[in-house]
């Protein structure tokens, strides 16, 4: 079944990006399920732009998953408050964000439950610098923010993580 | 542990992968739109290329001409009473306004518009003539004015019902 489009070619790019693009869009969506619906409309909105996608457009996918996960959950939230249903908050803590079926499964936890902790302005950027491979400047590109802002928000963020780490390990 | 080695240990740590249905579901929305037909696209032919220089508007007038032309000559078919008569040749008569004009009245279409019960004075037919009346007339320092004027009567021709 998938290899009728194995060897397409934005299939390449989904298999290279897709858990990075999902793990970025769980930054903001309470559900895998929701991620999902994220990245598939980033990515197809994206590849319908850029069909011959390198190494340099990927930021742009980037920004289109984050533009897209940010207007849902604003609809999201206009929808709660026109409900007026408290249960209905989306929560925060959901499916997991990283494979947990490694050996690193403790470890994976561990961080999971540490980068949910941090400001959402240096989660972001933690993801993007780490999972997501991109470099400060195209980071810093992708957010409209100074580059030395983006790499003081990552070196605050990885001093918690570590610190959080710790703490989280040793309970 | 400095930062590089803890960044290399986080890196380390896979992102969950996604579900197989959102592969397909990329798949179907990135799939190319189905092709109704192929091959080459034919030449246009010369009617064809005039057409838009032309614009529709001639293809609507010969066909006028053409549906007025036919209701002229086929007639009616079967036994029906007799069509009033149309005179094909223009009418010319003198106006009484003006010494020197003259009216022409062209009958351009004529069709039948059922029956009528008239009471007293029977069935009668009913038929509506398009006809365009021009006047002309020269003044005195000689320039020629014509006028066409539209007209439309209906006329009801007495009908025998057997």
């Amino acid at each position: 079944m998938f290899a009728t489009h194995a060897d397409e070619p934005w299939h390449r790019c989904y298999r290279e990006l897709a858990p990075k693009l999902l793990l970025f869009a769980r930054q903001w969506m309470p559900s895998q399920a929701d991620a999902e619906d994220v990245v598939q409309a980033a990515f197809v909105r994206f590849w319908k732009k850029h069909p011959t996608a390198e190494r340099e457009h990927y930021p742009l996918l980037y920004a289109a998953v984050r533009t897209i996960a940010l207007d849902t959950l604003r609809g999201n939230d206009r929808r709660i408050r026109r409900e007026n249903a408290p249960e209905a908050e989306v929560p925060r803590d959901g499916d997991p964000c990283f494979d947990l079926a490694m050996e690193q499964a403790e470890l994976a936890v561990a961080v999971d439950h540490s980068l949910r902790q941090l400001p959402g302005e240096q989660r972001e950027v933690v993801v993007l610098k780490l999972w997501g491979d991109l470099t400060f400047q195209e980071i810093a590109d992708m957010l409209g923010a100074p580059l030395n802002t983006v790499a003081a928000r990552y070196r605050y963020a990885l001093d918690k993580l570590r610190e959080r780490m710790t703490t989280y390990e040793r309970s | 542990m400095n930062d590089p080695d803890f960044e290399n240990q986080l890196r380390s740590i896979q992102p969950s992968r996604p579900t197989r249905s959102l592969e397909e579901r990329i798949a179907r929305d990135l799939a190319p739109a189905p092709v109704v037909s192929a091959g080459v696209i034919p030449k246009k032919s010369l009617l064809e290329s005039l057409l838009p220089a032309f614009g529709w508007a001639g293809v609507g007038a010969a066909t006028a001409v053409v549906v007025m032309l036919s209701l002229n000559l086929t007639g009616a078919i079967g036994p029906q009473p007799p069509a009033p008569q149309i005179n094909p040749d223009p009418v010319v008569t003198k106006a009484e306004s003006a010494e020197n004009a003259t009216v022409r009245s062209e009958v351009v279409d004529a069709s039948e518009e059922g029956f009528v019960d008239n009471g007293a004075q029977g069935v009668s037919r009913v038929v509506r003539y398009n006809s365009i009346e021009r006047r002309k007339w020269t003044d005195a320092s000689g320039a020629i004015t014509l006028v066409e004027i539209p007209r439309e009567d209906v006329v009801l021709v007495p009908a025998s019902v057997q």
